[in-house]
């Protein structure tokens, strides 16, 4: 039987058609020959609709209706089943992503191998990382590294033009230096300059590329635009890649920031930022 | 006597090499042919029509039978034909083959 034949079959209508036509054939033959004669005719027809070659998927559907039935009649073992199943399968995928985001994924950079975390922890001050003014120390004076870059995620109210109402959004402080030590170039517009990143520059910010097609619908005439982050005006003059996330593993900035613009969070000797290095390449 | 395996649709075929039949002409018409010898089961025939139907060997069509009744008259198609042509030869050599290697009937003694 040709396959257009076989999936002939599988329409309710022509199965129907189909039967009604062999029993109208067998009603016919009995009435010529006698029911004595022609033995068991359920089993017949039966054997026939065998030959239209879907009794394997017709016996599946009997077997999914038949253990239906059985789950109805006992609710609370189907209710702990399903609950016991939803618990393991959930926690199975939240240890999942979790080992996902921290061992299996690489730093959405160029080089990741490459990349050390520097940190000076003390006993006094046991939190990974350094202060700003100790990171601007090791990188004028160090000569090991080929870029010492300084990130910090904070928040900030964002606005995505001046007159918008602003929303809370992850951001990363970063040393103007930090796109081109991590090797990440720009979808759009350019990187921090160094002279950005005093406390008298121009406010500059580079927006993510989720950012960028949520407020901006990915126009490329945002850089040069102004957006509100805590209530100062900045000009955005770039956008991060779309594989550009942070260096956070789970926090994914919306908004780059250079460190000193807000000048209050790089004075503090107390506050810690992380160092990323990148020495080899 | 009970049929061998596969060869109700030979015995089929070769029934309605005379004419178009109705499945329980068929069957009485295969008895008949054997002396009575084979009882073919309406049970297993019916099924090997379908069968033989969907292979495109045999063709159906209700007509009105000889009491007057209307019946499913089955005939031979072309490619039937040519099928019972080839299991037919099929068929001489499994004869002539088994024929030889058993000969006649060997005295048995004990």
């Amino acid at each position: 039987m040709t396959i257009w034949n076989r999936l002939k079959y599988l329409f309710p209508a022509r199965r129907r058609k189909e039967e009604q036509e062999m029993r109208e054939e067998l009603d016919s033959l009995t009435a010529i020959a006698g029911s004595q004669e022609l033995g068991n005719l359920t089993l017949a027809m039966e054997n026939a609709r065998a030959t239209w070659g879907w009794t394997w998927l017709e016996s599946i559907f009997a077997d999914i209706r038949y253990s239906l039935r059985a789950l109805r009649r006992q609710p609370a073992f189907v209710a702990v089943a399903v609950l016991s199943l939803a618990l393991a399968i959930g926690a199975n995928s939240a240890i999942f992503s979790f080992a996902d985001a921290l061992l299996l994924r690489p730093l959405p950079i160029k080089n990741p191998a490459a990349v050390f975390d520097v940190s000076n922890i003390t006993p006094d001050n046991p939190i990974e990382g350094m202060s700003f003014p100790d990171y601007r120390d090791l990188r004028e004076k160090s000569r090991s590294f080929s870029g010492l870059a300084a990130y910090r995620i904070t928040t900030l109210a964002a606005a995505a033009n001046p007159a918008a109402p602003a929303q809370m959004r992850f951001a990363s402080l970063v040393s103007d230096n930090f796109f081109v030590v991590m090797g990440v170039t720009p979808a759009a517009g350019r990187a921090f300059l160094p002279e950005e990143a005093t406390a008298s520059a121009q406010p500059v910010a580079v927006v993510s590329h989720d950012f960028w097609q949520q407020n901006y619908a990915g126009e490329p005439s945002v850089i040069g635009s102004s957006l509100r982050l805590n209530g100062i005006v900045f000009t955005i003059i770039g956008v991060a890649p779309a594989s550009f996330t942070g260096l956070d593993r789970f926090v994914r900035p919306s908004i780059f920031v250079p460190s000193e613009s807000p000048s209050v969070w790089t004075a503090r000797r107390r506050i810690r930022w992380r160092i990323a290095d990148a020495t080899i390449w | 006597m009970d049929l061998l395996q596969g060869t109700l649709d030979m015995l089929v075929l070769r029934t309605l090499v005379a004419g178009p039949l109705h499945g329980y002409g068929i069957a009485k018409s295969i008895r008949s042919a054997s002396s009575e010898v084979l009882d073919v089961e309406f049970g297993s025939l019916y099924p090997a029509l379908k069968r033989l139907e969907a292979k495109g060997w045999i063709a159906s069509a209700w007509e009105t039978s000889e009491h007057n009744r209307r019946a499913k008259f089955y005939k031979l198609t072309a490619a039937g034909r040519k099928q019972l042509v080839r299991e037919h030869s099929k068929w001489a050599d499994f004869v002539s083959t088994v024929g030889r290697i058993m000969g006649p009937a060997p005295e048995v003694k004990g």
